[in-house]
């Protein structure tokens, strides 16, 4: 190597190492502001008393919650929706503790948007492209004829339990509410 | 003077530049068809300079976009601007497709000039992206239901899609930064990229036009040759005058439409805009896995199939070539229109996706209306709807109380429901609502008590056997005394706000020979314990605490049918199923005057 060549190894070199003091930090820049920080475990929800869910009926429920959005912490935030489902045949009006609720999650595995009750309510349907739900959250064919169901699965099922609360005697829904990726065949937690 | 530009020539050599344009002629003369490149150039710096002055009012922040953007739009100027920059970016969509099939079209792309036609090809795809970018920045409903949808197509591009997804979002979820980087991107990135690819176009243009040369201009034999400037130019003047005209009467006229702010509460059903309705026609064809093959595959492909035609297409003259270019640009444009034409049919036969469309429509023009006279506070625009009885009432109706009770008036559809199992609460209060309950013929009708354990309660054995025609009283002597009982009770209910001679006649017979204070309380008669109190009958105040637990005392007791208690824990408003601003925007819509259809 002579002197020439060396000179201008080093000037490009140099000419490197600066950009890469612009550049590494800018990469991390914007791939770092999207880390964001998870809220430990999803914790079960308590959203509302079983006797106050007619049964049979689909019933869309808020989940309050803690919502970090970049530089702002607000509670009390709607971070998702469920949809209620208590079984039909139940038939006390109490609540007891056996009544079966079911807590479905209100993303469409599509594309992300919000599932309505179709007219009449006895299934679900996405807004956006059609897909249509059975109470069960399982995929239906589509609403007209020859349509065809185009959601990768069904409706995410969330993990619903019944308490009891001792000092007031209520039963409550409690939710564990957590969000699934979208467009794929398969339940993968993440949003 | 002439020296001063002398001296300016030296150091900047300008006039070359412009003799060169003078000078340059175009292969078969000045026409039209060669318009909308100049139309285009001048549309992007007409969007560069509207855009800059917008900058100097919009503020990127969830809370304030929508807001500042309404700013913009009180004044008439600014208005105009937000119309042209709205208006133009879809003219330059048109404009493009023009351009880019009359270079098609006419084999303009061949070598020596690959790059013109390559850096075109590729500000394409830039320009849709600096559309897309721009369209969610007033954070309406629409514009962030698109961009959700949109973000998501992206992340459901196979290994990067959720990485830039997740840059595009500035997390997992739309944000504050979502709106930051879009803006970034808008307002940042996209015209420097934009401005680095029109350089490269532009200096090739110029650089692979053929000019007048001395020799031409010495040579009589050749008739004269038009040169760019000024007779190509002025008919790129005219175009771009009559394009910019249109601009300007529809951002006179209507102006950039301004849609609801955006509520993660309010379901929305997002159209893409017109120019990506192929696309969207197309991923219909496809689900999960595969629909990045809609999505991202199909219009790459096309991109490169459109990039490789200068180096696939050799052949100079041949007829051939010219059939073939011309099949492709119908081809192109036909499959385009069809597809685009198939979306919007389907979503005119769709009544579902027309009547939540109609339904945005009101919304949006009902934020406008509210904007007009309530503050917009430091929540945000959003607060406008969500704070609004007109807007809210019928939402909350239709979610807690719709599934017994009905509202629907007698002139209107209201909000009806399949199967009624309680009282119509449409005009509750009123005059003619109490009076409907007090008929005998009504109250055990499914209007009111039909449909509840009421039906052959005391309450409707009372009216029937009391307020029936039973021919000792004249008819209308009782209906008299319904009608005046009624009314005592609308004043009651602070909706019939004059307090006439007939309302005390009627105060007077509920307490007396009407015999209501048997079992219902009125001020200082009768008891609670046996049945609602009537002493400020459907009143606000009244309403929210029968709402918040009709199984109280004051109310039903251990009588009540099935109404759920909306809100028995004023401890823990969050396990209520209704918050007490909701119960009040309920009531409030509720005891609305029904003049106006709900």
């Amino acid at each position: 190597m002579n002197r020439r060549e060396l000179l201008e190894w080093v000037s490009r070199g140099l000419a490197t190492a600066v950009a890469m003091v612009v550049g590494l930090p800018g990469v991390n820049y914007f791939l770092g502001g999207t880390q964001q920080k998870r809220s430990s475990e999803s914790q079960f929800t308590r959203l509302l008393k079983v006797k106050d869910l007619v049964p049979g009926r689909l019933t869309m429920v808020p989940v309050m919650g803690q919502k970090v959005d970049a530089w702002i912490q607000s509670d009390q935030q709607t971070i998702g929706r469920v949809w209620l489902v208590r079984e039909a045949d139940s038939s006390s009006e109490t609540g007891s503790a056996k009544q079966t609720v079911r807590a479905l999650s209100s993303i469409c595995p599509h594309m992300g948007c919000q599932v309505q009750v179709q007219t009449g309510g006895k299934s679900f349907v996405c807004p956006c492209h059609r897909a249509s739900f059975g109470v069960a959250g399982q995929r239906l064919s589509g609403p007209k004829n020859g349509d065809r169901n185009i959601a990768p699965r069904d409706l995410d099922e969330l993990e619903c339990r019944l308490v009891r609360d001792d000092e007031t005697g209520d039963n409550w829904v409690e939710v564990k509410y957590e969000k699934f990726k979208i467009g794929l065949d398969r339940r993968v937690v993440g949003a | 003077m002439q020296s001063w530009v002398d001296w300016l020539d030296l150091r900047l050599d300008y006039r070359f530049l412009r003799n060169r344009l003078s000078s340059r002629i175009l292969p078969n003369g000045p026409g039209w068809l060669y318009t909308s490149a100049s139309c285009l150039l001048w549309l992007l710096v007409i969007q560069c300079i509207t855009g800059l002055l917008l900058m100097a009012t919009y503020c990127p922040s969830m809370n304030s976009a929508w807001a500042s953007v309404h700013f913009i739009d009180q004044t008439s100027a600014g208005r105009f601007l937000r119309g042209i920059h709205h208006y133009a970016s879809h003219a330059m969509i048109i404009l493009f497709g023009v351009h880019v099939l009359r270079v098609l079209s006419t084999g303009a792309y061949r070598a020596p000039r690959e790059l013109v036609w390559i850096t075109g090809l590729l500000l394409f795809p830039l320009m849709i992206v600096w559309t897309v970018t721009g369209n969610p920045l007033s954070v309406s409903q629409k514009g962030i239901a698109q961009i959700q949808v949109e973000g998501n197509i992206l992340g459901s591009t196979p290994v990067f899609g959720p990485l830039l997804r997740r840059l595009l979002f500035g997390g997992e979820d739309i944000g504050s930064l979502t709106l930051t980087r879009l803006y970034f991107l808008h307002v940042g990135l996209l015209p420097v990229l934009v401005g680095g690819l029109c350089f490269i176009h532009l200096h090739q243009v110029i650089k692979h036009s053929p000019y007048i040369t001395s020799d031409d201009a010495a040579s009589t034999s050749n008739p004269e040759r038009l040169t760019y400037w000024p007779y190509q130019s002025v008919r790129n003047m005219i175009t771009l005058t009559i394009v910019v005209g249109f601009l300007s009467f529809f951002a006179w006229k209507d102006g950039a439409p301004l849609p609801a702010p955006a509520d993660p509460n309010l379901a929305f059903s997002p159209r893409p805009e017109w120019y990506f309705r192929w696309l969207f026609e197309l991923r219909r064809h496809f689900s999960g896995d595969t629909e990045f093959i809609a999505t991202m595959v199909i219009p790459s492909a096309f991109l490169l199939g459109f990039m490789a035609a200068p180096f696939v297409d050799r052949i100079r003259t041949h007829w051939l070539a010219v059939v073939c270019r011309l099949l492709i640009v119908v081809a192109c444009l036909g499959g385009w229109s069809w597809l685009t034409m198939i979306s919007f049919l389907q979503d005119g036969r769709d009544t579902e996706y027309l009547a939540e469309t109609a339904e945005f429509e009101k919304l949006s023009a009902r934020a406008l209306e509210l904007a007009k006279t309530e503050p917009i506070t430091d929540k945000g625009a959003i607060e406008l709807l969500r704070r609004d009885p007109q807007t809210q009432g019928p939402l909350l109706f239709a979610r807690h109380c719709l599934s017994c009770h009905p509202h629907s008036g007698p002139k209107t559809p209201g909000l009806a429901t399949a199967e009624p199992s309680a009282p119509n609460l449409y005009g509750i209060g009123t005059v003619d609502w109490i009076t409907g309950f007090l008929d005998s013929e009504r109250i055990a009708s499914d209007e009111y008590f039909g449909r509840t354990k009421f039906r052959d309660g005391d309450m409707t054995q009372h009216v029937q056997g009391m307020f029936a025609d039973d021919g000792k009283e004249g008819a209308a002597a009782k209906a008299q005394k319904i009608h005046a009982m009624a009314v005592a009770l609308a004043v009651e209910a602070q909706i019939e706000v004059s307090d006439s001679a007939e309302a005390v006649t009627g105060r007077e017979l509920i307490k007396s020979s009407g015999g209501c204070t048997d079992c219902h309380r009125f001020h200082d008669q009768g008891e609670l314990g046996t049945a609602p109190d009537l002493t400020g009958y459907a009143t606000a105040s009244w309403l929210k605490q029968l709402i918040s637990r009709p199984s109280d005392e004051r109310f039903y007791g251990d009588r009540n049918d099935r109404m759920p208690d909306f809100a028995s824990d004023p401890g823990h408003p969050e396990l209520n199923l209704l918050s007490s601003q909701e119960l009040d925007l309920l009531i409030q819509w509720l005891r609305e005057p029904k003049t106006v259809t709900p």
